[in-house]
């Protein structure tokens, strides 16, 4: 009881602290509720220390719903600190959009919630509930300044196309269990590596699965919602949208992708390789014509996963754990380089009356040194320029690409990043070298420690990854080595 | 218990006539109080399958929690009296043969499946779905009542008139 107790208690401590802040948030004057968000941050802290203190443990509690073991340590680690960067960069926009609620920080954490649950899971139906937690929060954060309609068109958009999603990985789910009888990870995997399933219905489970994890993560052809979400949604809840529901999604495709459906490789590689390539396509191509910067980072973002699912035809090809390492590395790099691009944004967006076109972007070089120079960090990291995180994490997910033999992959890969260069660049090309026709109308009291906070972190994260990527590869690669068994 | 095809047929018919009523009447007060009705009706055809516990969730979760839910909706939104010929507008004509197509499929599934008609299969003790429910799947269904506080959450979130600003 004492270490089931233990297992959950990251979770226990932000739903917690999110039923804490619902209660207290009435009785709050506007100018009370400041304090929040430091609520939010601080548990999400110490939920880190408490998952940094089973970082050496290996078990599974609940019945064998949920596992603890380095790979979810992993996870909950970079969720946790995701959340923390979502609540720094939200503080200020919401106030001076007149929406800071408590409720905004109570579902970041139960987002940040789920995605834990699912990131620990090992059986679907623990996978399934934690996913569903993690959607409707992130629906209600979409829609959250629901007096403007593009707002709750995100909202709404999110829910439709995320219902969709998980419909397709609950019928996916639902053969599975049928066929095999149980819905833990690891049985699942023994009944189909023993040969007992019949092949067709195997591939009907699997392609639904890819469909459905394809709708979660964004990648073509299930990308269409994700640029007017990001678009619509407030700017540091798209930054947050854009990153934590990734994380979490690929923590579970590893697994099942792995432990369940590992032997299944020759049915899922070529649709998974189709993807890949078309969501590269798709995610560098468009982004090249968006004049809107949160549509760009949308498109950018989807990019990011065409990337990202190389990585599991890596993984599938040799059933090495080089690729899934990688895309362990990746997703945290990911996870700051995109948290900053959205922040600056944020901050441009609180500092000015600006409205996310590139065109705006003009002059801000002479006008906001310091956001526009972390911009242009950002901005090559997205691009993957060395000495950057990003350069590394593309370094290392090509590599596993061309280790599984797949070497015109990551030609492929390479070429599209290149394509993304234009568009990347083209963001610093207007902040230092065009000059606007009128200056954008400024906004007084409009900055905030705590989004200078929050962008620091990012810009640390990106530095720090890009010339100490060690640690962190390593706790990677210990990761998956220890917890898929390869 | 004996299945006796007479009960059956009564119980199916309501269902039908209920299913029927609940799309033509204009009101949709009407409309939704014989939803209730086939909802019951439903659960009667469980219980002449011998399936007490699926006959008591139906109860417990259509005629009591979503019909409440519906009627509550129907109340506190505007509405106005529908067309009787609503129904035969153009929705009609499309969804036929799918309708069409649905029925027959279904008909040949159903008639040719074969069904573990067993007491256990149709009726598992009570004593094992709680361990399963309180106890193997303890996790999932405490996290399950976090889904619902959110959802409760944002259905306010969006939905509350705002007394603040």
């Amino acid at each position: 009881m004492q270490r089931e107790l233990i297992a959950v208690m990251p979770e226990l401590m932000l739903v917690g602290t999110a039923i804490i802040i619902l209660l207290i948030d009435p009785m709050l004057p506007a100018t009370g509720r400041r304090g929040l968000s430091w609520l939010g941050i601080f548990a999400c802290v110490t939920a880190i220390f408490s998952t940094w203190f089973v970082r050496a443990e290996e078990y599974s509690s609940f019945s064998s719903a949920i596992a603890i073991d380095r790979y979810v340590v992993f996870f909950k680690i970079l969720l946790l600190v995701v959340a923390i960067m979502a609540m720094l960069l939200s503080e200020k926009h919401l106030a001076l959009r007149g929406r800071l609620l408590g409720d905004y920080y109570a579902l970041i954490l139960f987002t940040t919630t789920g995605m834990m649950v699912m990131a620990a899971s090992i059986d679907l139906i623990t996978f399934f509930v934690g996913l569903e937690l993690m959607a409707l929060s992130t629906y209600l954060l979409a829609g959250f300044f629901r007096y403007e309609e593009r707002s709750i068109e995100a909202g709404l958009k999110y829910f439709v196309t995320g219902s969709f999603a998980s419909l397709f990985l609950l019928f996916g789910m639902a053969w599975l269990y049928g066929m095999t009888g149980s819905t833990n990870f690891e049985e699942i995997g023994d009944v189909i590596r023993a040969g007992a399933v019949p092949g067709d219905a195997l591939a009907i489970a699997i392609i639904m699965l890819v469909a459905g994890f394809g709708f979660k993560v964004a990648a073509a052809p299930f990308h269409n919602w994700a640029p007017d979400v990001y678009q619509g949604a407030p700017t540091p809840a798209a930054a947050f949208l854009a990153v934590g529901p990734k994380i979490g999604s690929f923590a579970v495709l590893i697994k099942v992708f792995t432990i369940m459906l590992g032997g299944e490789s020759g049915t899922w590689l070529m649709p998974v390789i189709a993807m890949s390539i078309a969501t590269m396509l798709i995610g560098a191509t468009l982004a090249l014509v968006q004049r809107d910067l949160k549509r760009m980072l949308g498109y950018s973002s989807i990019a990011h996963v065409g990337y990202l699912l190389l990585g599991v035809v890596a993984f599938g090809e040799t059933g090495s754990s080089f690729g899934q390492a990688a895309i362990l590395f990746y997703l945290a790099v990911y996870a700051f380089m995109n948290m900053g691009a959205f922040g600056v944004l944020v901050y441009l967006a609180n500092r000015t009356r600006f409205g996310d076109s590139l065109d705006e972007m003009m002059g801000v070089g002479r006008r906001f040194p310091a956001a526009a120079a972390i911009m242009t960090l950002f901005m090559l990291s997205l691009t993957g320029i060395p000495p950057t995180a990003g350069f590394v994490a593309k370094f290392y997910l090509f590599a596993s690409v061309v280790d599984a033999g797949f070497a015109w992959l990551a030609v492929l890969g390479v070429l599209f990043s290149v394509v993304s260069a234009f568009f990347y660049l083209r963001v610093i090309v207007y902040m230092y070298m065009r000059d606007p026709e009128a200056e954008l109308q400024g906004v007084p009291a409009g900055s905030s420690w705590d989004l200078n906070l929050g962008l620091g972190i990012a810009t640390a994260g990106v530095i720090l990854l890009g010339i100490l990527p060690s640690p962190v590869i390593s706790a990677a690669q210990d990761a998956v080595v220890r917890v898929l068994g390869i | 218990m004996e299945f006796s095809p007479i009960p059956f047929y009564i119980v199916s018919a309501l269902v039908i006539i209920c299913a029927i009523a609940m799309i033509y009447f204009k009101e949709l007060i009407y409309s939704a109080l014989s939803m209730v009705a086939c909802f019951m009706a439903i659960a009667g055809i469980y219980i002449l399958l011998n399936a007490e516990l699926v006959a008591g969730a139906q109860v417990l979760i259509y005629v009591a929690a979503i019909s409440i839910l519906v009627i509550f909706a129907i109340m506190l939104t505007r509405h106005r009296k529908g067309d009787f010929w609503l129904f035969f507008h153009r929705q009609s004509v499309v969804t036929l043969p799918f309708v069409v197509v649905a029925g027959i499929v279904l008909t040949v599934v159903l008639a040719t499946a074969a069904y573990d008609s067993s007491e256990e299969a149709l009726n598992p003790p009570d004593e094992e779905m709680a361990r399963l429910l309180f106890q193997d799947y303890s996790f999932p269904f405490e996290v399950l009542s976090l889904v619902l506080l959110v959802a409760i959450m944002g259905a306010i979130l969006l939905a509350m008139r705002e007394r603040r600003r």
